[in-house]
């Protein structure tokens, strides 16, 4: 089976931000799946996180073993964002409709518009993106979408004839907002142009889901701006796209449908219009979404029609057991070991081979003798670079994990998954997360999840013991950095329970 | 299991120096052994195993105290903080029960010197050989040029 993850609008490349982080942990298993973005805005902050987490992740699954972690087999198209209007052009209603034409041709698609729109809507410049506007996402897309003739939509097609033929199907999950503009009128447009030609070139077996996201933030105005999104407006453009989804039958283009929502809405502190500073913290709804897509890879095809609902116990309290997890995963288990992996590396590992690095030869540090045991035919060069790489994913990792922690505290709910003031701190102002220098030893390594238990796994000493008497062998990757990284996630899962 | 293995290990390091090593070089100073003023020089050697005996369990006493720092100390992962500095202090505890067994032995006219450089190797060997083989983990990198011996233990399958 192939499996395949659109992010659509800001939102969308919010869940597949963490869809990245949770398919490293290993609840993808080594699945494989094709992940591509749309949005108007392509300098939006938000789409150049995930695409840079998703790169990161990428380098860093060099690295992988036999074990499952950084298991989850991502890959970008090569191009990776798909724009409806193209992106040399500050395209906006007036112009891609010809509104000032007096061509008796656009005189129609002209007094439509202004039936349908203000003039400070058919006015407004889309470079960055549809301002939480459905209808002009509607309009642009539903006139715009080829998705027979553009990239990445053929390289798309042809994976889903290639898997309809060969593979034994494909899974398309499609994520997206339906409180805001690109995601709104991005997801049915979509989930129906693919339906439809699937349908047309009898392509069979291909399975979709869309996951849509309800308000889970809110956000003041940003001044002297007419047209922006509203927080204040989100739960009404909700339902109000779920209504028009439901009676033009939509949702019947997907085989599932995931809808996630939080009553307590976090508050982002910088509003912004789009672009790069559109770059709203990571929220824990994000992680539901990712779930979401991960349960539908894992079964595309529901046995019977039905509905589950998941949700949490206590309002202000957000735990490991509140979440839904995938088919055959513990998640506190799957993730947490990662959690502990990502953070041992962190204060253990990385400082030791930067030394390592520097000095050119082990010293006398027991542990990395195991792994560097031939200092004279090390490519200190190449070393260094790879440390880096996957330094760089532990701290997108973290840096995602404490995003979630803070955002769920500014809407007052205990997110009760990992001790993230531990490494993190929400620092300056307006408030950013941001990861604590760390020393080089930990004495709470076994406190760093949550909820905490008595004697579950290993201290920092008996890890660096561990570390100092492993014997690694091919199973654990590649000798060298592969094979430590390999034993320390091993290490760091020993008594999780 | 690990510290059963290690102090396996010290005990058999113990037993070679007592049953073995020891009455080798016994029988190796008996002829050459002269001038022990009242004594035989059986009793003379007799009293040097003693000596023998206690300068090499010195050795092994030392080699327990920096067991005992190895477990309980913070484990240095950088690298920045050796432990040898400690190791080298605690081979103060073989050498001043050499130098003290030789104040205390019966002085011999022949080959006494090589009487106590028997000692001085033993008690030393003692502390190193276990040191460099049976070390706990985080300070198993500790005892100077002990990486050969380390890395035989650690080929060991228990």
């Amino acid at each position: 089976m192939g499996n395949y993850l659109i992010g659509i609008g800001g939102t969308g490349a919010k869940c597949a931000e963490a869809f990245t982080h949770l398919g490293a942990t290993g609840l993808m298993g080594t699945e494989t799946c094709k992940i591509f973005f749309v949005d108007q805005d392509r300098g939006n902050g938000i789409l150049g996180r995930s695409a840079r987490t998703l790169q990161k992740y990428i380098e860093c699954r060099q690295f992988r073993g036999s074990n499952g972690f950084l298991g989850a087999n991502l890959q970008p198209y090569s191009e990776r964002i798909w724009a409806p209007l193209p992106e040399d052009s500050k395209r906006s209603l007036e112009t891609y409709f010809s509104y000032r034409d007096p061509a008796p041709k656009y005189r129609l698609n002209a007094q439509l518009l202004d039936v349908l729109f203000t003039r400070k809507q058919i006015a407004l410049p889309l470079d960055e993106g549809f301002r939480g506007n459905p209808a002009i996402g509607a309009a642009i897309m539903g006139s715009t979408v080829d998705l027979t003739s553009e990239q990445p939509w053929r390289e798309f097609y042809d994976n889903l004839q290639e898997d309809a033929a060969n593979r034994g199907g494909a899974s398309v999950v499609l994520v997206g907002s339906v409180f805001g503009g690109t995601g709104a009128a991005g997801i049915p447009t979509i989930a129906k142009l693919i339906k439809d030609h699937l349908q047309r070139q009898q392509i069979k077996n291909v399975s979709l889901a869309a996951v849509l996201v309800l308000p889970y933030f809110s956000f003041g105005e940003v001044r002297n701006q007419e047209i922006q999104a509203n927080a204040k407006e989100f739960l009404p453009a909700s339902q109000a796209a779920l209504q028009y989804y439901h009676e033009r039958r939509y949702l019947d283009f997907v085989e599932a449908v995931y809808l996630v929502g939080e009553q307590s809405l976090s508050f982002v502190p910088v509003p912004s219009l789009g672009g790069s500073s559109q770059d709203n913290e990571a929220h824990p709804i994000e992680m539901y979404t990712a779930l979401a897509a991960i349960d539908f890879f894992a079964a595309p095809k529901p046995q019977r029609r039905g509905c589950a609902v998941a949700s949490r116990e206590k309002a202000d309290h957000l735990g490991w057991a509140d979440l839904p997890a995938p088919p055959a995963h513990e998640l506190r288990m799957t993730v947490g070991n990662f959690i502990r992996f990502a953070y041992a590396y962190e204060v253990t590992a990385y400082p030791t081979l930067k030394r390592y690095v520097q000095l050119k030869q082990p010293h006398k540090i027991a542990w990395l003798k195991n792994f560097f045991p031939n200092p004279e035919r090390t490519n200190f060069g190449e070393l260094d670079q790879h440390v880096q790489i996957v330094k760089e994913y532990c701290d997108s990792f973290l840096l995602w994990l404490a995003s979630l922690h803070f955002s769920a505290r500014s809407a007052n709910i205990a997110l009760e998954l990992s001790h993230a003031d531990r490494f993190a701190a929400s620092v300056g102002d307006p408030a950013r997360t941001a990861l604590k220098p760390l020393p080089a030893w930990q004495p709470d390594f076994e406190a760093i999840l949550l909820p905490m238990r008595q004697k579950e796994g290993l201290s920092f000493n008996k890890l660096y013991d561990e570390l100092a008497d492993a014997k690694p062998t091919e199973r654990h990757g590649s000798p060298g950095l592969s094979q430590l990284v390999n034993q320390l996630y091993a290490l760091c899962g020993k008594g999780l329970n | 299991m690990k510290h059963v293995k290690n102090f396996a290990g010290m005990i058999l390091i113990a037993l070679l120096l007592e049953l073995v090593v020891k009455p080798g070089e016994a029988m190796a100073l008996t002829p050459l052994i002269s001038g022990v003023g009242d004594l035989s020089v059986d009793e003379w050697v007799r009293k040097w195993g003693e000596w023998c005996s206690i300068t090499a369990g010195a050795g092994l006493f030392g080699f327990v105290l920096w067991y005992l720092i190895g477990v309980f100390s913070s484990p240095d992962f950088t690298g920045q903080t050796s432990k040898r500095p400690v190791w080298i202090v605690l081979l103060i505890i073989p050498i001043v029960t050499v130098v003290a067994a030789f104040f205390l032995l019966p002085p011999a006219d022949s080959f006494e010197w090589l009487a106590v450089i028997f000692l001085g190797v033993n008690a030393l060997f003692a502390y190193w050989i276990t040191s460099a083989g049976f070390s706990p983990s985080r300070v198993k990198t500790a005892p100077i040029a002990g990486e050969p011996v380390r890395k035989l233990t650690d080929a060991l399958p228990f």
